[in-house]
């Protein structure tokens, strides 16, 4: 059977989809305690889950925010948080006007032009 | 033209509820699709809510074959055309053993078709027409339910398939082991899904999850893409961070990917 097709590696869906239940499998060995602590956590990652997002952004920007935040020595998560909120203030002043970035050509509508991620 | 064969020698593993969600799936994509009946139970036709039909007869009884185009039946589908089996397959099978090169003959019958694919859904035997079957196709799904017999029933079929590849006979890909009827919530289920990823790598698709949508939509004559759009043997189950992985969405995804 094995000269007849390629039986390397594991699909990585099904592999996510093991992983879990390895998991749950091993959860049903531990204690009553334990078991509850494990669900107290679960729900703790959950409730962080709820801001997560998943965008993209250029990639020049992003080396850019990882970058700052090395240096700086905060969490990106946090750097690009308290960037968006002076962004949002800036934008709730009128200091920052996003039609200035509406792009005119005739190929694309309702898309921003991006500015050159600064130094 | 693809020709996809829906193939297990057990019974009651999912062969018909797969490749009448499949072929419907493909259909909803865009794809023309044949769905052929190989199979004297004539099960595709009830799923579908149609009338029994012996269209597979028609097409090809030796000295009496009519053409194609006179025995596709529409499925009340867009873009989805079937093949009707019924208890009249039984004496086909029969006259056809008689036939030379009887092997070929669903390949001969289904080479004009102007359908994008076409998917067979055999029977739980082998016989003349599972042997055509593999013969014809270019890729086989394999659905199994993950009991103990599991792996030897996933076996047999591929044996049968090495078997006709030796022979020069088909080209035939084996493309999928989709694991039916998966239960996440009992150890055995995933003991012994644990055991057919071991045994058949990557090959094992994500699992469809066991579900009465599957009982009840082919009861009232609908595919559960009319029926429960939102069942979990269609979308899956979650695995943490909102992911869905399994159901015949993901599986259609790949088929998808696969003719595009």
């Amino acid at each position: 059977m094995s000269g007849f097709v390629n039986f390397d590696d594991v699909d990585p869906a099904v592999s996510a989809l093991l992983g879990k239940q390895r998991q749950r499998e091993g959860e049903k060995r531990l204690s009553p305690r334990e078991r509850r602590r494990k669900a107290r956590e679960r729900e703790r990652a959950k409730r962080r889950l709820a801001g997560r997002v998943n965008w993209d952004l250029p990639p020049a920007l992003k080396e850019r925010l990882n970058a700052i935040a090395e240096e700086e020595g905060v969490p990106v998560s946090q750097l690009a948080t308290v960037l968006l909120i002076e962004g949002l203030r800036r934008l709730r002043s009128g200091e920052l006007q996003l039609r200035k970035y509406y792009s005119d050509s005739p190929r694309f509508r309702f898309v921003l032009e991006v500015p050159e991620v600064p130094e | 033209m693809t020709i996809i064969t829906v193939s297990n020698q057990k019974g009651g593993v999912g062969k018909t509820t797969t490749a009448v969600t499949l072929a419907h799936g493909l259909a909803r994509e865009g794809f023309s699709v044949l769905l052929v009946d190989l199979d004297s139970q004539g099960n595709v036709a009830d799923s579908l809510g149609l009338d029994p039909g012996n269209d597979l007869y028609r097409l090809l009884f030796p000295g009496l074959a009519q053409p194609l185009a006179q025995v596709v039946t529409p499925s009340g589908r867009e873009r989805l055309d079937v093949i009707r089996s019924d208890k009249h397959t039984a004496a086909l099978k029969v006259a056809l053993a008689a036939v030379d090169f009887r092997e070929y003959v669903l390949y001969q019958a289904l080479a004009d078709t102007p359908h994008d694919v076409i998917v067979l859904d055999c029977a739980p035997s082998i016989d003349l027409l599972h042997t055509a079957a593999l013969v014809a196709a270019d890729y086989l799904i394999v659905p199994t339910r993950l009991d103990q017999l599991a792996v030897k029933g996933v076996r047999d079929v591929l044996q049968t398939l090495q078997a006709v590849r030796r022979a020069g006979r088909t080209q035939c890909e084996l493309l999928a082991i989709l694991p039916t009827f998966y239960d996440r919530v009992t150890s055995e289920s995933h003991a012994q899904f644990e055991h057919l990823v071991n045994v058949f790598g990557a090959r094992v698709w994500p699992p469809i999850p066991v579900d009465t949508q599957c009982r009840v939509a082919p009861r009232l004559g609908k595919t559960l893409w009319e029926y429960a759009p939102r069942t979990r043997a269609l979308v899956g189950v979650e695995v943490g961070n909102g992911r869905r992985v399994g159901g015949y969405v993901q599986a259609l995804e790949r088929l998808v990917k696969l003719l595009r």
